[in-house]
């Protein structure tokens, strides 16, 4: 079938099947490979991305819900070259090794912090924000600090 | 995959177009809410269906309200909705199962009425819903039925629907007296299945000091997910004591069958149910405005 979504701000077409899961359709057909692959079960979050600004876990995602959607990705976060301030959080909190699991920890981040998080920022809470996902370089404990940071930035 | 027949996947905007089309594919459609379980099986080939029915872009079917001291939670709202919803708030049994339900991303997918049709005896979302006597909406094009939540789970991933229905809503009552719920669960990993998972809700009589109502389910011990009739009827009726909660908490073993598997032997998940049955009774007595 073909579905017709907003793709990073632009509308687009794909020609999918219902048990394809849409982070297949981002990867091979929009090239968008910042969706990553890892668990296949909706365990490790490195495939999130924001269905309607909320995050999802892509290969968990029927490709079909698509459409009529709008889809967000790592690759749209950033504009006219300068990151994003998740992004720029991340970057400057040292929050990343290998780099596999930062899209999907920006992706839920950014969710988090549309849906007024406390501030001062509380650990518990940003704990539970990025469950959903894995890391297995960093030990979580500067990722917590990005995105601490990133909080208390989106306030300035 | 190639060798699949073709697919249909429909999107119906009502429920009668989405009633409809179950009708027309009677036993070889399959309805979808979040599809993320169906997600799993797909690709671990369990299952093929020819059809697929959407229903999440069905506005009626993810509305939560309150009317006439009824609420009523639509079948495809999610667990982020209702995590958020002013309705839910006061039940304290339930938002403190959606907290612990998976992570985010799965909570902003799933769906209680998918969760209540996938009938996986481990979820953490029926055991709240048994405590406080929900009923499930059913519905196809000629009729509308009404079943106790605890006889619509049959057996293992079972669920009492006909081929041409869909879960409509599932609804329970406003609660009156002193009342206070909790839901407690183990896990091997943060935001895991449960290795059991308990929902006590409890109301209190007006001095607050005995139980003149209690219900106890849980999660993970059997085919479903069950009430705990042991537990039940020795704490109804009997003075608040941390003496006859503890006691009776252990009963909880009569009631249940955990089987051993990775997550851990038969003989622990009947010990685990009974520690978690006692903290989730004392929080409920708690959260009721009784003391412990």
């Amino acid at each position: 079938m073909r579905i017709n979504f907003e793709l990073n701000g632009k509308s687009v077409s794909a020609e999918v099947s219902p048990h394809q899961p849409l982070r297949d359709i981002l990867r091979s057909q929009f090239d968008l490979t910042g969706v990553k692959v890892g668990c296949h079960s909706g365990r490790c979050g490195v495939c999130s991305v924001l269905l309607d600004d909320r995050v999802v876990k892509s290969c968990l995602l029927m490709a079909p819900k698509a459409n009529g959607r709008s889809i967000a990705t790592i690759e749209g976060l950033s504009t006219n070259g300068e990151l994003h301030y998740v992004q720029q959080a991340f970057k400057d909190n040292f929050a990343l090794q290998c780099g596999y699991c930062t899209p999907g920890f920006i992706m839920a981040t950014v969710d988090y912090l549309s849906s007024s998080p406390s501030n001062p920022p509380l650990r518990d809470e940003i704990k539970s924000a990025i469950k959903g996902n894995v890391c297995r370089c960093t030990g979580y404990e500067k990722i917590i600090s990005a995105v601490s940071s990133a909080i208390i930035s989106s306030e300035n | 995959m190639s060798s699949s027949p073709p697919q249909s996947y429909h999107l119906p905007l009502d429920l009668v177009s989405a009633l409809t089309l179950l009708a027309e594919h009677e036993g070889s459609a399959k309805i979808i809410a979040g599809g993320q379980s169906i997600m799993l099986l797909l690709r671990q080939g369990f299952l093929s269906p020819e059809t697929f029915v959407d229903i999440s872009c069905i506005p009626e079917l993810s509305e939560i309200a309150t009317i006439g001291g009824v609420v009523h939670v639509g079948a495809a709202a999610t667990y982020s909705s209702l995590e958020s919803s002013p309705e839910i708030q006061p039940y304290s049994v339930l938002t403190d199962s959606l907290h612990v339900i998976a992570d985010p991303q799965i909570r902003n997918l799933g769906t209680v009425g998918g969760a209540l049709g996938h009938a996986d005896p481990s979820l953490d979302i029926v055991p709240p819903l048994l405590c406080l006597d929900a009923n499930v909406v059913l519905k196809s094009l000629d009729k509308t039925r009404i079943v106790s939540l605890s006889n619509f789970h049959q057996e293992y991933m079972t669920a009492d629907l006909s081929k041409d229905e869909l879960i409509h809503s599932v609804t329970f009552n406003n609660l009156t007296g002193p009342h206070g719920g909790a839901y407690e669960k183990a896990s091997n990993v943060e935001g895991g299945w449960p290795t059991v998972g308990v929902a006590a809700q409890v109301v209190l009589d007006d001095t607050l000091s005995i139980i003149s109502d209690v219900k106890i389910a849980l999660a993970a011990v059997g085919d479903t997910a069950i009430r705990s009739p042991c537990i039940e009827k020795s704490l109804i009726g009997s003075v608040i004591s941390m003496d006859s909660i503890s006691k009776s908490s252990e009963l909880v073993s009569q009631d249940i069958d955990p089987l051993d598997d990775l997550s851990g032997s038969a003989e622990y998940k009947s010990h685990l149910a009974g520690v978690l049955s006692k903290r989730a009774l004392i929080k409920a007595i708690n959260r009721a405005g009784g003391s412990l």
